[in-house]
């Protein structure tokens, strides 16, 4: 009996993939007022941005409940013994302690559920997912799973340009930086993802400036083995930039994808980022 | 269709109806006029204080059981006067009080004494304020007036149509105001007592034309934009007394002197209206020593209506309004920063990129080492960073360092441009002589051209200079010398080589128009298509242009 993987929304997976590698994804929700939608079950992605955009008050975020989780992982323990579970950040969102709780309480009835903090997010999350997939399919164990995942983990780089720190401000994800906002001159931040958490990495004056930074950012590393290009709400950006890593990069597979509502809650309107998977040696 | 009535003269009756009405009008706006204001000092009570005021000289009408022109705008004037609260509400007194000057002891006003009225009431306006701004209630006012003698004189129109080109103007008006004034621009708002005053005229024709006014109250419309907010509270939240007190009263004595009396209101604060006269003054100001203000007033006569307001307070409780959302808290920072710049606008552009501390002073003004140690004193943290900006201060601020408990570092900024590519790099998760490296860094990845006017003629380096011609110093070095400062711009950037350069910034002076700015802005785009090219109002003293090339 194979392990069966699973992950939360965040992981941005095109539902395609997902369904064809065997995946169960557990969403995450956003709430707007009293409306709270799960990402990709209740609210697309056209109309979560455009609600984003005219919406008067922000929307905000919330973990799946143990509940939840019990509810996915439950169907799966009738097909498996062992259910491989992999998720977002601790330090961003409560869905990994709840995914823990679920597994705990039905470890008591004998299931062997292993609860893995990718310490990613995103397109980070989504290379964690499709390792774990992956190492699944070749028949791995939970162990060779998790060797599989680990290694991933660690060689995983996620930049993300966005248009303001307004919305990641005000969803309380920034850490330390003092979210000045820079609107005068147009300041870009660009972020980076380390140890799980949100790190403003530098501050580039306009968009064509930062974009071209992000480029530079992007070449630097000199084993890249995948890329994941992601884009809150300019589909343009992003295919400027996989034609610019492209024509640099030819052999490396590069995925554009979209990102969902709960991490674009965080990130807002005109964010730009990339995921890339260093090799290792 | 509405038929078109002509009226030839308004009795006292129909003036304190009309008035009335606009006020009435008015007090459906008031949140809508509270939501935009933004200046002087951004407290969200424009609209309230407004019609507060008007409430008072209603007040006033009404006692008044005369139906004499004359008598009833001088009844209402007296009102305005006892009531008026806050900057915009003594302004609405001064112009209410204008046109009853006009009026005078009329039995009935016609058009040709409502312009006057108007015109008088412009004037009025324009008296009351110390500093006059424009972009605020007071180009509103006076264009609108203008715009009354135009109808009247070379259109011949009845009170009905002079009220309606008024109308048309101010609203007009009302919509340039942000070209005027940066900080309505800025916050993305037009000006809130602009926008009263155009809602009482509006009320008043509205009402001569039977219109219907009966609407629930009038939702808002327009919002501060969300950055500017956030922008300003944590301006609030770095200094302590921004704005002191609003402080108003009103003084009953006997043979007093406005003049006077502004002149030591303005050595105790700013935002100083002093109006009335010699038996009543009214007085409003901001100050962070409402008890002087109040003892010297209590020296002239006894006092009225003393109304003390912390404004930090008020603008607190505006800014919580607009948030909804969660609070905006301030995220401790491990290392602050200190720049000296000159000009409001360059103090804002160094705030908006996080600047904890802006030193007042530049080339022609600068700060002593212990203005540098008083600001760096009064910093959150222990590290703290100065950028001198000038090649002239740099050694006051190194003085510095030696003189404080804290953790001083200069950067050795040489121009405002410097100082702000250095901010930029500022990394609160870097410790402090990592970012004093990357920000030396930055700074010189940036070039700068400034630009101003030769005060005498002489030769620097082969560059002959004469008297009034400006002249472009690039990095400190004298390049050329041009007619304009347009023509000095773009023949500085001409000569400059910046290789991988991509974006220029336009930093225009306190004395460059921003129309001018705008179009020097698109002549370099159209003759240096590889530069971005932004144009921004640093108001500095001295320099027509500050430019930089990175």
């Amino acid at each position: 009996m194979a392990v069966r993987i699973v992950t939360d929304s965040t992981a941005d997976l095109p539902l395609k993939f997902a369904h064809d590698l065997g995946i169960s994804v557990v969403p995450l929700s956003v709430i707007f007022g009293d409306e709270v939608f799960r990402e990709g079950v209740d609210i697309g992605h056209d109309l979560f941005y455009d609600k984003l955009v005219h919406a008067r008050d922000l929307p905000t975020t919330s973990a799946p409940s143990v509940g939840d989780f019990l509810e996915v992982y439950k169907p799966l323990l009738k097909e498996t013994n062992e259910i491989f579970s992999v998720h977002l950040s601790s330090k961003l969102s409560a869905t990994y302690n709840n995914a823990c709780q679920a597994a705990k309480i039905l470890a008591d009835r004998g299931a062997r559920i292993e609860v893995i903090d990718s310490q990613a997010i995103s397109l980070g999350l989504t290379f964690v997912t499709l390792a774990a997939a992956r190492a699944a399919r070749a028949g791995g164990d939970i162990e060779q799973i998790r060797a599989a995942v680990e290694r991933t983990a660690r060689n995983i780089r996620i930049y993300v340009m966005v248009d303001t720190l307004e919305y990641l401000r005000r969803g309380g994800r920034i850490g330390r930086a003092r979210a000045f906002l820079g609107t005068m001159l147009r300041v870009k931040p660009l972020l980076s993802l380390r140890d799980g958490e949100v790190h403003p990495e530098e501050r580039v004056r306009t968009k064509a400036r930062a974009m071209e930074r992000l480029f530079q950012i992007a070449t630097s590393y000199p084993n890249v083995q995948e890329v994941a290009i992601g884009y809150s709400t300019n589909p343009q950006d992003a295919h400027d930039f996989e034609l610019r890593l492209a024509a640099v990069m030819p052999q490396v597979n590069i995925l554009v994808t979209r990102v969902g509502p709960v991490i674009g809650t965080h990130v807002g309107p005109g964010a730009l980022a990339f995921g890339l998977l260093e090799g290792e040696e | 269709m509405t038929t078109r009535v002509t009226i030839e003269q308004l009795s006292g009756g129909q003036l304190r109806d009309m008035f009335a009405a606009a006020a009435a009008w008015l007090e459906k706006h008031v949140e809508s006029v509270n939501a935009i204001n933004v200046f002087p000092v951004p407290d969200g009570d424009t609209g309230t204080n407004m019609f507060l005021t008007m409430r008072s000289v209603m007040e006033e009408a009404k006692r008044c059981p005369e139906d004499d022109a004359g008598l009833i705008m001088a009844a209402m004037s007296q009102g305005a006067l006892m009531g008026a609260r806050g900057n915009s509400g003594v302004i609405l007194s001064q112009i209410i009080r204008g046109m009853a000057r006009a009026v005078g002891e009329a039995k009935g006003v016609d058009a040709a004494t409502w312009v006057r009225g108007l015109e008088e009431g412009a004037a009025g306006a324009y008296k009351a304020v110390t500093k006059p701004a424009e972009g605020t209630i007071l180009t509103v006012m006076r264009e609108a007036a203008e715009a009354a003698r135009q109808a009247f004189d070379s259109d011949g129109q009845g009170i009905i149509g002079v009220l309606e080109a008024t109308v048309e103007a101010a609203s007009q008006s009302l919509d340039r105001t942000p070209t005027l004034l940066p900080v309505l621009a800025e916050a993305g708002v037009v000006d809130a007592g602009g926008k009263g005053l155009l809602v009482l005229l509006d009320g008043m024709a509205r009402h001569l034309k039977g219109e219907p006014m009966e609407v629930a109250a009038v939702p808002v419309e327009e919002q501060v934009g969300q950055e500017w907010l956030a922008v300003t509270s944590q301006l609030h939240e770095q200094e302590g007394s921004l704005y002191g007190y609003c402080t108003e009263f009103l003084i009953d004595g006997k043979e007093m002197e406005s003049d006077s009396v502004r002149n030591r209101m303005l050595e105790l604060g700013d935002s100083v209206l002093v109006v009335g006269d010699d038996r009543l003054v009214r007085v409003h100001l901001h100050t962070d020593d409402p008890g002087a203000a109040l003892s010297y007033g209590t020296g002239l006569g006894s006092l009225l209506q003393v109304k003390v307001d912390n404004i930090r307070q008020q603008a607190d409780r505006f800014l919580e309004m607009h948030e909804g959302r969660a609070a905006v808290e301030a995220q401790p920072e491990e290392i602050s920063s200190v720049a000296v710049a000159a000009g409001e606008g360059m103090a804002t552009v160094f705030r908006s990129v996080g600047c904890t501390r802006v030193v007042s002073g530049g080339p022609t003004m600068n700060p002593s080492t212990r203005d540098i140690l008083e600001v760096v004193e009064a910093c959150p943290s222990d590290d703290v960073i100065v950028l001198p900006n000038d090649k002239n201060i740099i050694m006051a601020a190194k003085q510095a360092e030696g003189l404080t408990e804290k953790r001083l570092r200069v950067v050795e900024t040489r121009s405002l441009p410097q100082g702000i590519a250095a901010l930029l790099a500022l990394n609160q998760d870097a410790d402090l002589e990592a970012n004093v490296a990357v920000m030396e860094e930055a700074r010189h990845g940036v070039r700068t051209v400034e630009v101003c006017r030769a005060v005498r003629s002489t030769s620097i380096g082969g560059v002959k200079v004469r008297e009034g011609q400006v002249i472009a110093v690039v990095d400190d070095e004298l390049k050329l010398a041009a007619e304009t400062a347009e023509e000095g711009v773009l023949q500085a950037l001409e000569g400059l080589e910046a290789e991988g350069a991509s974006l220029v910034t336009l930093y225009y002076g306190a004395d460059t128009k921003q129309a001018i700015a705008e179009s020097l802005g698109e002549r370099v785009r159209e003759v240096f298509p590889r530069y971005e090219v932004e144009v921004v109002h640093g108001g500095q003293p001295h320099y027509d242009y500050i430019v930089s090339v990175e």
